[in-house]
């Protein structure tokens, strides 16, 4: 279990949010604006909470006493554009979060991933020479490869269209559960909420204005969306 | 004719940018990513050596680690020689006077950055220090090795500072710009075209070279 | 992996060089600090001192007054031959020098020089007047004493009225030889020193300025050799230098 709830001021913006995600997909929802990013950074430890709890499993990541840093928290994040290293070959990118004493495991770890995500002909390449596709799908091995405990996907389809939208669409289902992974992504269009999300959590101006199952909210309130979007 | 200033001025810049590389690296990681106030004050500091003078500053060095100086004292106590009109003398002159040729070039570079990848390192488990050497450095190394290159260039062609600091003295503080000038005031003008053509041969090849690998470099993460 | 040989190739030289530094450093020689218009002859007198002594001997050449700035930091040098007689007095009174070791070397004079050979000296100063010569070259007088000098001349011969737009200053006396030698001036007031073996042609100036007295002293700490050295420029070898630089020696 998951448990988020974030109170955070800004200049021209603020967020006051409480959440709960578990064991399967969930969707972060909203218009643009309305903080989707800036909750997975705060999950994520890349910004700070002004004050709020933040537990995945029962460990205390952020709390008036506790406040990890991004690289103690085990929460693999997808940027949107990727934020691949140009200058490392696809295969150092999604080594770069092993630590290079467990060499040996290292290597074994790598055949797995290479086999379960099929990424051995784009091993060798740099970043530069990938498709948007590939490069999504490397950033996600990268992400996965030091086996973090939550996953954070923003915005993933934003770049991807067509066919290539319902390949990773069952790409990230069967990450999460292959690897029984808590996954939160966020975007900004019902439909692939629909299609991808377990349960979802929308939010409208830094507030929770619905937490439930997918269909719950179109069944709550699909009118209304639709007039709102 | 003696070549050894030559030597010395390829030591002395050598020196200076290894020690720059190691200085000017924070220095500008520092003024790129600082959300303090004082922000451009400090960045007005450290391009004040553009401003001046080279033999002003000269002076100002020459004053602040001369013998009558609490430096200087401190040095001749610790080390029983003079700071000025030493080696390490001219490489702290030439640091201070080739700093902003170090700084601005990587400053750049680092604003340049994508953020998203040092944040991408900071959530793939590196601490701050692992991601500076692992993402920012090399994410910026066409900024950082222009910037090294350049204060390279600079000590070599530099005069008026390793005149007044290290004062020219044979075989210890004459560096080759000294040396080619004193071969031109003494009406030597031969000598001093012989070395001056050895120093520019020199650092055209040195500059060429690692152009060329920067190149190679930039290409090799953009293409 | 490429950048890190590179910084290792280009280490490695540095590693070679210390240890030959090293040993320069600890050499135990004579660092003669020299005025620029005196480095040539300093260089022969030195050479010959080394030869008959066996003592080494390491020639600095700069202005006077940076060279005295120099000294008053610290500067390692063990005698000082200056340009003038101010700047050795300026030192004694700051006890920086041996007792007595302040002396006259050398007394300086004034040529007239034009890289045109062409050109007819024998009117001496007025030759400033000849249309042909468009510019004149001097040391800048508020920084060199030959420079004071040779505005003492004009103003004795009555022409620095008539010849202020036609002077041009060097930073010292070796940048006004540059801009005669060169041709961009085409006759220069120098000390007679500097335009040995510099070709053109030359007239004296023996008088309307007060002589130039070039005074040395031996700086404080300086080792036994200093003081030897500071004699040998009264020595049959050093005056025949001396004289082959147009030098006057002082009583």
């Amino acid at each position: 279990m998951i448990i988020v709830s974030v109170k955070k001021q800004m200049p021209d913006f603020s967020m006051d949010a409480t959440w709960r995600a578990g064991r399967e997909i969930t969707v972060l929802f909203g218009p643009s604006g309305s903080g989707k990013t800036t909750l997975l950074r705060l999950i994520a430890g890349l910004e700070q909470p002004d004050e709020g709890r933040v537990v995945i499993a029962g460990r205390v990541l952020f709390d008036d006493q506790t406040n990890l840093k991004p690289e103690q928290r085990k929460v693999g994040f997808v940027f949107q554009d990727y934020a691949l290293f140009p200058w490392l070959t696809v295969k150092e990118n999604i080594l770069f979060g092993i630590p290079k004493k467990n060499r040996k495991q290292s290597a074994e770890w790598m055949q797995t991933l290479e086999t379960t995500f099929q990424i051995s002909q784009l091993l060798h390449k740099h970043p530069a020479h990938l498709s948007g596709g590939e490069a999504q799908r490397v950033a996600l091995v990268r992400a996965l490869a030091p086996k973090p405990e939550l996953l954070l996907l923003d915005e993933p389809f934003s770049a991807v269209h067509g066919q290539l939208r319902s390949e990773l669409r069952s790409f990230i289902k069967n990450i999460q559960q292959q690897w029984d992974i808590p996954v939160i992504l966020v975007t900004h269009d019902l439909t692939e909420a629909h299609l991808i999300g377990d349960r979802l959590v929308r939010l409208e101006a830094g507030r929770v204005t619905y937490e439930g199952s997918v269909d719950g909210l179109a069944q709550n309130s699909s009118s209304e969306l639709l007039a709102a979007y | 004719m003696n070549w050894q200033p030559l030597w010395l001025s390829f030591e002395l810049a050598l020196v200076t940018m290894l020690l720059l590389l190691v200085i000017a690296t924070p220095i500008a990681r520092f003024l790129a990513f600082t959300r303090m106030r004082g922000r451009g004050v400090m960045e007005a500091v450290f391009a004040l050596p553009l401003v001046l003078p080279p033999t002003v500053l000269g002076y100002f060095v020459l004053v602040s680690i001369g013998s009558r100086s609490t430096v200087g004292q401190w040095y001749h106590d610790l080390f029983g020689t003079t700071f000025a009109f030493s080696f390490e003398g001219m490489v702290l002159a030439s640091i201070l006077y080739s700093l902003p040729f170090a700084v601005q070039p990587m400053q750049n570079a680092f604003e340049a950055l994508d953020k998203r990848m040092i944040e991408a390192s900071r959530t793939l488990g590196l601490n701050a220090w692992q991601s500076f050497f692992r993402v920012l450095l090399p994410g910026a190394r066409v900024g950082v090795i222009t910037g090294a290159v350049l204060s390279f260039a600079h000590t070599v062609g530099e005069f008026g500072v390793v005149l007044m600091v290290g004062g020219s003295i044979p075989g210890e503080t004459r560096v080759a710009s000294i040396a080619i000038y004193e071969h031109v005031e003494n009406l030597e003008y031969a000598d001093a075209n012989a070395m001056a053509l050895v120093l520019l041969a020199f650092s055209f090849i040195v500059l060429s070279v690692v152009y060329h690998y920067n190149r190679r470099l930039s290409r090799l993460g953009t293409l | 992996m490429r950048i890190r040989l590179i910084l290792t190739l280009m280490l490695a030289p540095i590693l070679v060089a210390m240890p030959a530094s090293a040993k320069a450093m600890a050499g135990e020689s004579l660092i003669v600090a020299v005025a620029a218009n005196f480095h040539r002859p300093m260089r022969e007198i030195a050479e010959a001192f080394e030869q008959q002594t066996g003592n080494s001997v390491r020639v600095v050449s700069g202005s006077t007054g940076k060279l005295y700035a120099q000294i008053i930091q610290g500067a390692p040098f063990h005698l000082f031959f200056a340009a003038d007689a101010r700047r050795p007095a300026l030192l004694e009174s700051e006890g920086l020098i041996k007792t007595n070791s302040r002396f006259n070397y050398v007394t300086g004079s004034l040529v007239l020089w034009t890289p045109d050979e062409t050109l007819d000296l024998e009117g001496g100063l007025a030759t400033a007047l000849n249309k042909r010569v468009e510019r004149i070259a001097v040391a800048n007088p508020k920084t060199a004493p030959y420079g004071v000098a040779a505005m003492q001349a004009l103003d004795a011969a009555g022409l620095t009225e008539q010849v202020q737009s036609k002077l041009i200053f060097g930073e010292s006396v070796a940048q006004a030889v540059m801009f005669a030698h060169s041709g961009n001036a085409q006759l220069a007031i120098l000390p007679a020193s500097s335009i040995v073996g510099a070709g053109g042609k030359s007239m004296p100036l023996t008088s309307g300025y007060q002589p130039i007295i070039q005074q040395a002293v031996v700086l404080k700490g300086a080792p036994k050799s200093a003081e030897q050295f500071a004699a040998f420029l009264s020595s049959p070898a050093a005056r025949t230098v001396l004289n082959r630089y147009s030098y006057g020696i002082p009583q």
